[in-house]
């Protein structure tokens, strides 16, 4: 239903005289046609850079091939480069996971040592054997550095907040992160990844009481869903 | 200058151009932009082939979708155009005036010859009178004469039903009449 079918002109008497009111058009449709078209410039409009461009080159062609077919379709020399690639940035992201890993909180050091497994998995037995030892299947980032900490299993026996700020920690932290060399950012955390007060990497309030890194008070239930134990 | 194709060859543009072929993208600008940059002028759009330049980047963005031959093809175009006119004419309302088109003032309609401007007259007039009908009379009329569009195109085109463009088109013809009779009897 559009705005017009409401027009008394057009639900009323026209469609009643059939066909023949459309058809008696004719003559007057094609005069005034004819001299509308007479308007119409002899040769294309000049178009604009980007239709240039476009009338010129053409559209590239979207590729269709999913990313294992495109690796099978490098060369040696293509697949040699990118495993590579891939082997150097997760050696990289490894050691510096394993350093974090000293850390004196254990579901810290839980996470951090399984990310730093996860990412020097691939280094294998022989570091020089790149080529061989690279799985493209291993975490080689940052956020698989998190992940590996916040997917690992908290002990039942830490605080409530531990898993939280063991997390927040290795997040806070440059595990596998590109170099950062010249801009500032310490290349490792604290000794202490649940530390606070002044050695905090995100600058916590020296106030924040040594017992607890989040600051509640000391007397809360133990329980970590906070609900009365009895 | 009526542009008609076989089927076939339309149907072999159209391919080519679904595959990015810079040849088949010229052929349609060529084929086609003419017709949309008169429509687009006998709307009053103040930058007309700007504005044609934009239509048929639109067509290409979108021709990997297209299927279809020549009728197929002109109505995919003009829809587009139609569209282009929509956002034109709201972006218009939103800036709060209208650019009326004056062909004398057009320093690329520059007649070369006799013909020419009795053309560019018979054009300018008939653009006067078509500026006299309500916007989706004059609508439906420009994609008929322009586009070349059948009724059934048109509504496609358009959004409308096939009933409620016949009748649009029809009583914008009995106003043209009208408008010619006073004319005349002056």
């Amino acid at each position: 239903m559009t705005a017009f079918d409401d027009d008394e002109d057009v639900m009323g008497g026209l469609w009643s005289r059939g066909d023949s009111s459309v058809h008696g058009d004719d003559a007057g449709f094609e005069a005034a046609r004819d001299a509308m078209r007479a308007g119409i410039p002899a040769v294309p409009p000049v178009a604009n850079p980007e239709l240039s461009t476009l009338l010129r080159e053409g559209s590239p062609r979207r590729s269709r091939m999913n990313p294992v077919a495109k690796f099978a379709s490098l060369g040696l020399v293509g697949k040699l480069t990118l495993a590579g690639s891939v082997a150097l940035a997760a050696s990289a992201g490894g050691l510096t996971a394993a350093s974090l890993a000293t850390s004196g909180n254990s579901h810290a050091s839980a996470g951090l040592a399984k990310a730093a497994a996860s990412t020097a998995a691939d280094q294998g037995t022989n570091g020089s054997d790149s080529t061989s030892s690279s799985d493209p299947s291993q975490p080689a980032n940052h956020g698989a550095c998190v992940s590996a900490v916040a997917t690992s299993t908290p002990d039942p026996s830490a605080s409530p907040n531990a898993h939280g700020e063991a997390v927040k920690a290795v997040a806070t932290s440059d595990c596998n992160k590109p170099s950062q060399a010249g801009q500032g950012k310490p290349d490792t955390l604290p000794t202490q990844a649940n530390s606070h007060a002044s050695d905090h990497p995100t600058g916590q309030p020296d106030s924040v009481p040594p017992s607890h890194p989040t600051g509640e008070p000391t007397s809360l239930p133990a329980h970590p869903t906070g609900a009365p134990t009895g | 200058m009526r542009h008609r194709r076989s089927d076939a060859s339309s149907s072999d543009l159209a391919a080519r151009a679904r595959a990015g072929d810079a040849d088949a993208f010229t052929e349609i600008w060529q084929l086609y932009s003419p017709a949309v940059a008169g429509y687009f002028r006998a709307h009053g759009v103040a930058e007309p082939d700007d504005l044609t330049s934009e239509v048929f980047l639109g067509v290409f963005a979108k021709i990997r979708g297209f299927r279809g031959g020549s009728d197929e093809l002109r109505t995919f175009v003009f829809s587009v155009a139609h569209h282009r006119w929509v956002d034109e004419t709201r972006r218009r309302a939103r800036r709060g005036h209208a650019d009326e088109y004056d062909v004398q003032s057009d320093p690329r309609s520059v007649p070369s010859a006799e013909a020419e401007a009795i053309a560019s007259l018979e054009a300018q007039r008939a653009r006067a009178l078509v500026e006299a009908l309500p916007p989706d009379q004059r609508e439906v009329m420009l994609l008929r004469f322009f586009g070349d569009l059948t009724i059934e195109q048109t509504a496609s085109a358009v959004g409308k039903r096939t009933e409620a463009v016949k009748a649009l088109q029809h009583r914008a013809l009995a106003r043209l009449r009208k408008i010619l009779e006073q004319a005349v009897s002056l």
